[in-house]
């Protein structure tokens, strides 16, 4: 707080269900724009977005949804130092899709990440099929930042990266990205989490 | 030059700098001299063989022809003459009444080139949604993946929208021995994973010095874009245009024409991609360069002449190792996830009774068991 240091750079990566809204909270939160109609995600995009006030740039790796990419996240995922697992308010399969995401990431993912669940679509209330208290009771239970978002009326997706930048340590987060050696489609093996993540050491 | 958004024939926006929009007129000019070619070939509708084919294909099929020679080229109208004439209808009602990718599809379909002119249109999403679930229960095995809704709807464009032809195209691309690799599309993209890997190979041979640098920032062509080439077919990255002179080519010679446009693409911007030290910036930048390919003669030239031979026996050994791997490390990877699962739900049961303890030990070998590897197929 109140440091005036170098911008630390910082990989995050947004996972969850087809059509929860990644592509649509990074493109608020980096541009400040919303489309009704935004472009299925292949593969992964990147975009940036510093946060000069936190010392932050943010690095963003935003996936494909579908259950068949899934054997493509763990590169994206892979030494990041924070994660965004998104599902919808109105659909509760994207919910139990969120609670593999982040059982997977608590896993083979870095283990200093920092994790948020954004439940979004909230100006969807009325349609609504995962209620807050569910949410934030599981997100408690392990120990993730829960917010509901709209990426379209623009309710607290600043927040969740604000979270994010905050917690984030300052030293690992200044650790360079750590190159990831080619694909792999195997998880790395729970014993050999601490030596392939980039930001185990402080 | 004119102001406002302009449009290609298909009805993408233009979005060009001075030095594309010159590049743009010349390919158009080579174009309409490539169009007196095709004249007598198209009074008769029917192709040339041979090398003459595939030299015609490499310069370009007129937009105006596309409809019946890619039907031909790929194989479509042969397969649709060996089907009843309704079939494509039956796959329709079928896929309304009963396939399980329904929710995917109508997901995708005002995601699918939301900018373009037609395609979002409600009779554009129409026959794009009839398109994919007519693949979907045609297919049930490989059913929907997300990037054949761009693919459908690059095919319905070019296709003076016919969506029996779109459809025709798109399983001579994507069935078992269809034109692009086996499973390229499959429930875990196996193919992909494996043409992905190939493509590293080749850059590796190919372009060393790239390779060098990519690999030393973690980049493979995974991220660095081969999922826009590999199962998008090029239609998401490069202009309209540009895409649909890729698949001349790619209809009349197969899949080799995708790494070599993929080299091209690299080799032509390769400077650039050198100056980047991060992943994701490298991707950036590919992504912008691709966009920006507005002269596609000066790509495709590259493509056949700048990156040296490519005998697809080379490619197919290539594969064949691919293959291999992928397959290992996908069964790795589910046993892994059946063997968590196996465990978690023993924990949350009875943790220490016996009977908890026997039903992991099962789960176990079930885990095991169900994963001895099916034979390798190849190509
Ligand atoms: N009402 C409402 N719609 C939203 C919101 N966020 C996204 N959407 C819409 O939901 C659809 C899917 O959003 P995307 O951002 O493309 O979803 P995604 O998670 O990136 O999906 P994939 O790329 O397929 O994995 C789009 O049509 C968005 O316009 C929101 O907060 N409220
Ligand atoms: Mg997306």
């Amino acid at each position: 707080m109140g440091d005036t240091g170098p911008i630390q750079q910082a990989k995050l990566v947004l996972l969850g269900d087809m059509g929860a809204g990644k592509s649509s909270l990074v493109l608020r939160f980096v541009k400040g724009q919303f489309f009704d109609y935004q472009e299925s995600t292949i593969g992964a995009a990147f975009l940036t977005k510093t946060i000069p006030e936190k010392g932050v740039k943010f690095e963003i790796w935003d996936t494909a949804g579908q259950e068949r990419y899934h054997s493509l996240a763990p590169m994206y995922y892979r030494g990041a130092a924070a994660a965004v697992v998104v599902f919808d308010i109105t659909n509760a399969e994207s919910f139990a899709k969120a609670k593999n995401w982040v059982k997977e990431l608590q896993r083979q993912g870095n283990p200093n990440m920092i994790m948020a669940l954004a439940g979004n679509k909230a100006d969807l209330a009325a349609q609504r099929s995962v209620t807050a208290d569910e949410a934030k009771a599981y997100a408690d239970e392990n120990s993730l930042f829960f917010w509901e978002t709209s990426a379209k009326t623009n309710v607290n997706v600043a927040e969740v990266f604000n979270d994010i930048a905050e917690r984030l340590p300052r030293a690992a987060a200044a650790l360079p990205q750590q190159p990831t050696g080619g694909i792999t489609l195997t998880e790395p093996a729970p014993e050999q989490k601490k030596k392939s993540s980039c930001c185990s050491t402080a | 030059m004119s102001p406002g958004p302009s449009r290609d024939a298909y009805g993408f926006q233009i979005q060009c700098d001075e030095g594309q929009s010159a590049a743009r007129e010349r390919c158009a000019q080579s174009s309409s001299k490539q169009a007196t070619k095709w004249a007598k070939y198209a009074q008769k509708k029917s192709l040339p063989s041979g090398e003459k084919l595939k030299k015609l294909c490499r310069k370009g099929i007129p937009p105006e022809h596309r409809p019946w020679v890619w039907t031909e080229l790929s194989g479509a109208k042969k397969r649709r003459s060996e089907h009843m004439a309704s079939y494509y209808e039956a796959m329709v009602d079928m896929g309304e009444s009963s396939s399980e990718f329904t929710h995917q599809i109508e997901l995708d379909l005002a995601r699918t080139f939301p900018g373009n002119a037609w395609v979002c249109t409600a009779e554009g999403r129409a026959a794009l949604r009839r398109v994919l679930l007519a693949f979907s229960v045609q297919n049930p095995r490989i059913g929907y993946c997300q990037s054949m809704n761009f693919l459908a709807a690059a095919l319905l464009l070019a296709l003076d929208r016919s969506e029996e032809k779109a459809f025709w195209v798109l399983v001579c691309l994507i069935d078992d021995g269809g034109i692009l690799y086996q499973d390229t599309y499959a429930r875990d993209l196996t193919g992909a994973h494996v043409e992905m890997r190939s493509l590293e190979e080749l850059v590796a041979a190919k372009l060393p010095n790239l390779h060098r640098h990519l690999q030393s920032i973690g980049c493979d062509m995974t991220i660095i874009g081969a999922t826009d080439w590999i199962l998008c077919l090029y239609t998401t990255s490069l202009p309209a245009e540009t895409a649909m002179r890729v698949w001349d080519a790619l209809l009349s010679e197969g899949t080799k024409i995708l790494y070599r446009v993929a080299l091209a693409l690299l080799k032509t911007h390769e400077d650039r991609l050198l100056a980047q030290d991060n992943a994701g910036y490298v991707q950036r930048e590919m992504k912008l360069a691709s966009a920006g390919m507005h002269d596609r003669d000066a790509l495709m030239k590259v493509a056949f002449d700048g990156v040296g031979s490519m005998p697809m026996a080379r490619i197919d050994t290539i594969r064949v190792t691919k293959q291999a791997d992928v397959e290992v490390e996908l069964a790795k990877r589910s046993r892994n996830k059946q063997l968590r699962e196996a465990v978690s739900m023993s924990e949350r049961h009875a943790p220490f009774s016996s009977q908890g303890l026997s039903s992991l030990a099962d789960k176990i070998k079930n885990a095991y068991a169900a994963q001895i590897s099916r034979p390798i197929e190849h190509r």
